[in-house]
């Protein structure tokens, strides 16, 4: 080996009942006119579902528990394997279900593509039979594009939070290995390996 | 589809697959993992210790790999643990592009062998959502000797004896994944590895290079149409220079660089992975498809794929009877023999040897592992 590339990230998980349910930046997570909420025990039961692959008419879905974050590292936690899962549906009808709920929450209503990411409640039988489906496109996006950058570069420590211009109280006191700041928004101003276009 | 023939078990005989792999260039398997991809590579023995390095080419289920490079470790193929040629030993990694079917198994691989075998990890950069990618991630952060590349057409690596080229996905493509202005099978990294490589060796004038014969294998990832065009543009066929300054310099000697001894048909024989002018560049002597008996979710392989891939390695004219995919070196994973019942010959295994192949099957189905007592190798006709 002629250089590290990076700092090994700690991988000795906490204990997964100390760990936070992830609640996506940006996502309505209080609806029906505030009368249901996404508390913690919601979330708990609740699964993630992202869209893997799109064939004509098929989507393909995997499912996983809804994840927790590490609180080392930030990263998402999905949960044991036995609760990973694909699925496919039919295309219409879950685009139908998802502009239906989009709608509901005043979310932007668009054609469903593949890496769009849905927090659903009772994720069980037909998709009409499911009791909520939430977008949460725009935060999974975000969280996927931190793991990978996460892992490629090491984060800023807190003495250098001032430079990236952060607040020293959000990113880890001590230094940490890559990957200290919680996942939902990606890193600031900075350079990255090719941008957005 | 249309379903594998049943090949006749007399054509299968049983052998001891480790010693086959003596002196093999390459030592290649395509697992059956169902509707899904993992391979393995052994490449070139080191010529000091003996021991093979290892590239693994997408993990799509769990349970395959891990066994596998388990008992070609205690076979003594690869370096055992504690042995000095253990770190590192796993060469390279490719996760060819994210979709479930290719990345699934991929963190148990990474975390199945952490201790610093694993050298190298190789991704599109296309970051996806689904919760293996995540995890993924993970597995290589927790792993500071592993180098982390995103490889594009072109770029080249040497192993050992072996030079690994990657023919997509083109930077072109590449630079659209942020907008999924790339359908992320056409983010895969489809590569073409050789071995033995050119050489250099020392004479009484200095260094003198030669050239090997060499085993080539192009593996296709799930590449489409939209890729593959830009394979066939950036990797041209270079025609043979008859005159006389072309023999004065010793160029323009005429090559094609996508020519393959063995191919693995990409995206498990879609319509949209393989097309006629491509198979035909390529050529290959061995035609290999990861596929299920039933099609499984999405029909794969598509007969217009097998079709075509059929009218490449064997050009007809109208009514003339075609040549059985078995006569072809068409293999499938989803492949079984014609005893009754008919019994699974699942993963396949190649040694090749200066192009020259022998293919392995192992008789596992998509949720067994590999047992390399029970290969039996198929005989050519």
């Amino acid at each position: 080996m002629i250089y590290a590339q990076r700092d090994p990230e700690p991988d000795a998980p906490s204990a997964p009942e100390r760990r936070p349910p992830w609640r996506p930046p940006e996502t309505p997570l209080a609806i029906d006119g505030g009368e249901w909420a996404l508390g913690d025990d919601v979330l708990a039961a609740a699964r993630y579902a992202a869209i893997d692959r799109i064939d004509g008419t098929v989507v393909t879905l995997a499912v996983a528990g809804w994840p927790t974050v590490e609180p080392a590292t930030g990263r998402l936690d999905f949960g044991p394997s036995d609760e990973r899962r694909v699925i496919t549906v039919d295309l219409v009808r879950l685009q139908e279900r998802v502009d239906g709920d989009r709608a509901a929450t005043g979310q932007l209503v668009r054609p469903i593509r593949v890496g769009d990411v849905f927090l659903v409640i009772d994720l069980a039988g037909p998709v009409s039979r499911w009791t909520r489906v939430i977008d949460v496109t725009r935060a999974g996006r975000l969280a996927a594009k931190a793991a990978l950058f996460s892992t490629v570069a090491p984060a800023p420590t807190a003495d250098a939070a001032a430079d990236f211009g952060l607040d020293p109280d959000r990113v880890a006191a001590d230094p940490k290995p890559a990957g200290a700041e919680p996942p939902g928004e990606p890193p600031r101003a900075g350079p990255v390996a090719y941008p957005a276009v | 589809m249309t379903r594998p023939v049943a090949l006749p078990a007399a054509r299968l005989a049983a052998g001891d697959f480790v010693t086959a792999t003596a002196g093999a260039d390459i030592v290649y398997f395509l697992c059956n993992v169902g509707d899904a991809d993992a391979q393995l590579l052994l490449l070139p023995p080191s010529p000091t210790s003996g021991f093979r390095r290892v590239v693994v080419v997408d993990a799509g289920a769990t349970g395959k790999l891990p066994p596998l490079l388990r008992d070609l470790i205690g076979a003594g193929l690869v370096a055992p643990d504690g042995h000095p040629d253990a770190a590192g030993s796993i060469a390279l990694v490719v996760a060819t592009h994210p979709h479930d079917d290719h990345l699934r198994g991929m963190p148990e691989f990474l975390d199945a062998f952490r201790g610093g075998r694993i050298a190298e990890f190789w991704d599109p950069g296309y970051w996806h959502t689904i919760d293996a990618y995540h995890d993924t991630m993970r597995s290589i952060a927790g792993q500071a000797q592993i180098v982390y590349a995103q490889p594009t057409s072109g770029f080249r690596r040497w192993i050992g004896s072996a030079a690994i080229s990657v023919l997509s996905p083109s930077v072109q493509l590449r630079n659209r994944f942020d907008t999924y202005g790339t359908e992320l099978n056409d983010s895969s990294i489809s590569l073409r590895i050789e071995a033995p490589a050119i050489r250099v060796i020392r004479d009484d004038v200095g260094q003198r290079m030669i050239r090997p014969d060499a085993s080539r294998l192009v593996l296709g990832a799930d590449a489409q149409t939209l890729s593959w065009s830009f394979v066939l543009t950036e990797f041209p066929y270079l025609a043979a220079s008859t005159t006389e300054q072309a023999k004065l310099l010793d160029v323009g000697s005429g090559v094609d660089v996508l020519k393959a001894d063995l191919l693995k048909v990409s995206h498990h024989g879609s319509k949209h992975g393989v097309n006629l002018e491509l198979v035909e560049r390529m050529r290959p002597g061995l035609t290999l498809i990861s596929s299920v008996p039933e099609g499984g979710k999405y029909g794969f392989p598509h007969e217009v794929a097998q079709a075509l891939i059929r009218e490449a390695l064997e050009a007809t004219t109208s009514g003339q009877p075609r040549t059985s995919d078995a006569g072809l070196s068409i293999l499938y994973t989803a492949d079984q023999d014609d005893g009754s019942p008919a019994a699974a010959l699942g993963s396949i295994g190649v040694v090749l040897k200066g192009g020259v192949r022998s293919v392995w099957r192992f008789g596992d189905t998509a949720g067994r592992k590999i047992n390399l007592q029970n290969a039996r190798r198929w005989l050519d006709a």
